[in-house]
């Protein structure tokens, strides 16, 4: 489970932190272009370093240091909480003049206090008193690995590249795949390889996720994955009467924007429930909803917090501002473009009367 | 949420009472899908007249929906509860219920030293799959147990399935 994130000189964020210890679902808040999408971005960073991505310029841009302030270092840092061990991952990144591309300043990994190696620009110093050289445009981590037996490292790189951080694009997400897949890509489209790698994976998931699909849509019968070409699949949905007498086979790209998004849920959920837990950070995923089927879509989300999952969430959305505590609600706010993101609980800002009309009125949101 | 099932919808009276519903139903023996969480009321008197204006039509509409009014008793229960009974027809009296704490959902939180008022909708959901008694038994809520009696008769058996 994530617990911390700390990033400075990052876009808007400076001096920033995300509390989520005992957040297990956390909803940000806040007005457009006070940060939200800056810290989705940190996390995208951390995923692509866990799925291989060792360039820093594949990384970041001369555009995500703050007001592109290139004379200062950027830094971002994740805690985490894994099968009881505790992680902090850090890197540091600095543009020096003349330079095409940023370098890495520093990064190191601890686990449970422990160092398991520490870099300063091309210099790598492993715990064992070994140390090495490498490229400083080049991320660390991807290449490190423990003795046999241990597991920390891999641990660290698997729940980065695995974990399931949406902002889908529905127009994108057609059904067709041509290799199952276990790292669903931001906009989605993806979801079926996703969809195919979890269910060759754990044929006894499906049982589980039609059920989620079922309760959102409830004619839905069936899914199948079709021969689409020499190495594709294309996936078709079926629907029939309650009796069961007529039914109707379509393909999943014909499908309307919010019933993809109903997929997308059963697929996260169904993840959550037959494997490892799940960390999930959804950008809007009330978006493409009905306002029936908001709250009923969040509180499903939330509820992979019972089986040791993690969600959260970005919205505008009031009826999902509903369905979370105000203790689990972030407010993310600042002054101008020129001021840092400042985040605050929900529960320690003052406002009278009803919630939404006091967001309407723009009191929660520009809080000091 | 299908109207055409058996299915409850709550009318919290303010946002302390919308996120002990909340709770309830982030339970994971609860079936979510049955039960809606209202927007609030804003007052217990306010609950009453959006009960008259709108739910009395929407329960003769759909004959397998149940409402669930939650409100504060404020330390008045047979008074409040004289009114709510007076406003609910007869035909639709089985199906509509009002529970609520005895003075407010802060004071149970404080009292019951819980995080969120998340978590008391939370352990009330699983006191009421367990049996009689926990939570429900608390001097802030027992006297709910006549109206917590007929819900375990109308609605548990699908929101607790």
């Amino acid at each position: 489970m994530i617990e911390r994130l700390d990033a400075h000189n990052f876009r808007c964020l400076e001096n920033f932190s995300l509390d989520l210890v005992g957040r297990p679902s956390a909803l940000i808040i806040g007005k457009n272009g006070s940060g939200k999408s800056s810290v989705l971005n940190c996390f995208r960073i951390f995923q692509r370093i866990g799925r291989g991505s060792g360039r820093i310029r594949e990384l970041i841009s001369a555009s995500d240091f703050a007001q592109h302030r290139l004379d200062r270092p950027m830094r971002l840092a994740v805690e985490l909480s894994l099968e009881g061990r505790r992680f902090r991952y850090e890197i540091a990144f600095e543009w020096p003049a003349n330079f095409l591309e940023a370098r890495v300043l520093e990064e190191s990994l601890v686990i449970d206090g422990v160092d398991v190696f520490r870099r300063k620009h091309a210099q790598v110093q492993l715990a064992g008193g070994q140390s090495f050289g490498l490229d400083w445009h080049m991320v660390a981590l991807p290449l490190i690995n423990q003795r046999p037996g241990e597991r920390g490292v891999k641990d660290l790189k698997e729940f980065f590249a695995t974990m399931l951080l949406v902002a889908p694009e529905p127009s994108r997400m057609t059904g067709y795949a041509e290799e199952p897949s276990a790292e669903l890509e931001v906009d989605a489209a993806n979801f079926a390889a996703c969809l195919r790698a979890l269910l060759s994976r754990k044929p006894a998931a499906y049982s589980t996720f039609a059920d989620q699909v079922k309760a959102a849509i409830p004619d839905f019968a069936a899914i199948e994955n079709v021969e689409r070409g020499e190495r594709g699949t294309q996936l078709m949905v079926k629907f029939e009467r309650p009796a069961g007498a007529e039914s109707l086979a379509v393909e999943f790209k014909s499908l309307s924007d919010g019933e993809k998004c109903f997929f997308l849920a059963a697929y996260i959920v169904t993840a959550n429930s037959t494997g490892p837990p799940v960390v999930c950070i959804w950008d809007q995923p009330d978006k493409d909803l009905s306002i029936s089927e908001v709250g009923e879509s969040i509180v499903g989300l939330r509820k992979m917090t019972n089986r040791g999952g993690q969600f959260i969430a970005t919205t505008h959305h009031p009826e999902t501002i509903r369905k979370f505590s105000r203790e689990s609600t972030l407010v993310l706010y600042r002054k101008s473009h020129l001021e840092p993101t400042v985040v605050r609980p929900l529960a320690d800002l003052d406002y009278q009367g009803d919630l939404m009309h006091a967001l309407i009125r723009g009191e929660i949101m520009s809080s000091e | 949420m299908n109207n055409y099932i058996e299915h409850v919808l709550v009318i919290p009276e303010d946002e302390a009472d919308e996120q002990v519903a909340n709770g309830f139903v982030l339970n994971d023996r609860v079936d979510d899908r049955r039960v809606q969480v209202m927007p609030v009321a804003r007052g217990w008197s306010n609950v009453l007249k959006t009960f008259e204006d709108e739910y009395i039509s929407y329960l003769r509409k759909y004959p397998l929906g149940q409402v669930v009014m939650l409100i504060d008793f404020d330390g008045q229960h047979e008074a409040r509860m004289n009114r709510f009974r007076e406003a609910i027809p007869d035909d639709l009296k089985d199906r509509v219920f009002v529970v609520g704490s005895s003075e407010n959902p802060e004071m149970l939180k404080a009292a019951l030293k819980v995080p969120r008022l998340e978590d008391i909708g939370r352990r009330l959901a699983e006191d009421c799959a367990v049996g009689p008694g926990g939570l429900w038994d608390h001097e802030q809520l027992k006297h709910n147990a006549e109206e917590r009696k007929r819900l375990e008769i109308s609605v548990q058996k699908f929101v607790l399935p």
